[in-house]
């Protein structure tokens, strides 16, 4: 079995691995943003929940809340999974990733949204733009500017944390290359496996370097 | 009745007294400058002017409206009532991501889209709404034009601000807050974020706005350039005005001990 033929025959776990990569991103990415609101609330019990949410969602391994999420309508409505159809697995799974990978976007926005100056919001208040104008027009531009690096680096981590979903038996791509490498008695499945994961990150920070230096023709000095 | 009447507005954070009762007034193309030490409650008054703080008491009367009318006010109602005052920050807080003709524009056309209410259902009312906004976009689009003609802005006018100077992103910070159209110009320090050399500029700028007849408010702690620039003089002390007068007379004769002091500390 050469390289090639490796490479084709993960090609199903492959397709797995980008799915929940790329459906992760675009629930987080929103969901995040939202989590982010509830955590920096006025309104100080809202405040405290979606920090403590965020504490447990950083606090506990995501192999555990993979499970978690899994089981959830067995043991807290009594649905037996069975009845939760054939997609159920790799639909929690996607569940686990988003909601986790939410409270870490929650972080890094709140961290981007305190590091636009206060003069900012006054100006544009000044101006007499509204509130949500503000935030989206004026603020949320300038985070996503500062928060590039830090959601970069989370990327590239999700990227190998798809690779969880095997714990829980849903079949990707280091599930396929485990099931290759056992059945030809090969390390090379696992070479590969990386390989791909390598190009993988390689190709995700690529793109965000290309959005940074977009960005960067209005950096403030 | 004064173009600006300012009657006993009073600010407290917590249990510290920024404004104890400010009175003093600005007529209609007047430039006034407010002086005082660091921590005197300069920054504050002209916060409560634009309505950034809610002032905790007293008035504020602008071209024969009180506007501080029926308590603590809304967002909405203060978004309305601040429109009046043009704000120029101490550090600009021009938009870093926004080109300098985009921060010029961009409230004005916000507020156009605001303002141009949909009359009627359907495509016909559509259309004329979509119409209406062109002309008044061409409209403030031309103004913005001519503002940052005046300042001397019309290069820079698809430059970032960072790529801008001192004096130059200030210039952009005026032409944004008179875009508006506003009553009167509120500076907070126009001196104090530039280079010594460039405070020259700035007195053209504010003389040019004043041959124009703009009304504006001047906090500043920079003797020479309020000598140089205002009409009458505020001095505030400890949230409180100690004098009020020509500007001539002020730095002639200064009645008060406190003032006196001031000025010599120069
Ligand atoms: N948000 C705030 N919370 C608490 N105290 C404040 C706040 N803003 C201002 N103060 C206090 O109010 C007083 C007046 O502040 P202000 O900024 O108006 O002074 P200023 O005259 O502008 O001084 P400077 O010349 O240094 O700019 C200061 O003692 C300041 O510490
Ligand atoms: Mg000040």
């Amino acid at each position: 079995m050469n390289f090639w033929d490796i490479l084709w025959n993960m090609r199903n776990g492959l397709f797995t691995t980008v799915s929940i990569f790329f459906l992760t991103l675009i629930i987080s990415l929103p969901l995040g943003l939202l989590v982010c609101f509830g955590r920096m609330s006025r309104i100080k019990p809202v405040a405290a929940f979606f920090g403590f949410f965020i504490s447990v969602m950083r606090g506990t391994p995501l192999m555990l809340q993979l499970f978690v999420v899994y089981f959830l309508p067995f043991y807290a409505f009594g649905i037996k999974l069975k009845f939760m159809g054939e997609n159920w697995l790799f639909i929690s799974v996607v569940i686990g990733f988003s909601v986790n990978y939410s409270a870490y976007f929650a972080e890094i926005y709140r961290s981007g949204i305190n590091s636009v100056p206060e003069g900012q919001r006054e100006a544009a208040k000044a101006l007499g733009l509204t509130r949500g104008r503000t935030f989206f027009a004026i603020i949320l531009p300038q985070v996503l500017r500062n928060i590039l690096p830090a959601v970069t680096n989370e990327i590239i981590t999700l990227v190998k944390d798809t690779s969880l979903a095997f714990a829980i038996g849903q079949a990707e791509m280091f599930t396929a290359a485990k099931r290759l490498a056992s059945k030809e008695v090969s390390m090379l499945p696992y070479a590969a496996a990386a390989l791909i994961y390598y190009a993988f990150n390689l190709a995700v920070a690529y793109v965000m370097s290309r959005i940074e230096k977009r960005t960067r023709r209005y950096a403030v000095r | 009745m004064a173009f600006l009447e300012v009657k006993g507005l009073k600010k407290s954070y917590k249990d510290f007294t920024a404004l104890n009762g400010i009175s003093f007034s600005v007529e209609k193309g007047e430039v006034a400058a407010v002086i005082g030490s660091s921590g005197a409650g300069k920054t504050t008054l002209l916060r409560c002017l634009d309505f950034l703080e809610n002032a905790d008491g007293g008035e504020i009367i602008l071209d024969g409206k009180t506007l501080t009318e029926g308590g603590p006010l809304s967002e909405r109602e203060a978004r309305e009532k601040r429109l009046g005052f043009g704000l120029v920050f101490q550090s600009f807080n021009l938009f870093p991501h926004f080109t300098v003709k985009k921060n010029v524009v961009y409230s004005a056309i916000k507020r156009a889209k605001e303002d141009i209410a949909v009359s009627g259902k359907g495509i016909k009312a559509l259309k004329e709404k979509r119409k209406k906004l062109a002309e008044k976009k061409a409209e403030i689009n031309a103004e913005a034009d001519a503002l940052l003609g005046k300042f001397g802005l019309s290069e820079k006018a698809d430059a970032y601000p960072a790529s801008l100077s001192g004096g130059q992103q200030q210039r952009a910070a005026i032409a944004r807050a008179m875009i508006l159209r506003p009553k009167i110009l509120l500076f907070d320090e126009p001196t104090s974020a530039l280079d010594p050399a460039l405070t020259g500029e700035i007195v053209n700028v504010i003389k040019d706005l004043k041959s124009d007849g703009a009304t504006m408010l001047i906090v500043t702690h920079d003797m020479a350039f309020a000598e140089k620039v205002s009409d009458k003089i505020i001095f505030v002390s400890d949230g409180k005005v100690v004098e009020e007068g020509r500007t001539e007379e002020i730095f002639s004769a200064p009645k008060t001990e406190e003032l006196k002091n001031f000025i010599n500390s120069f």
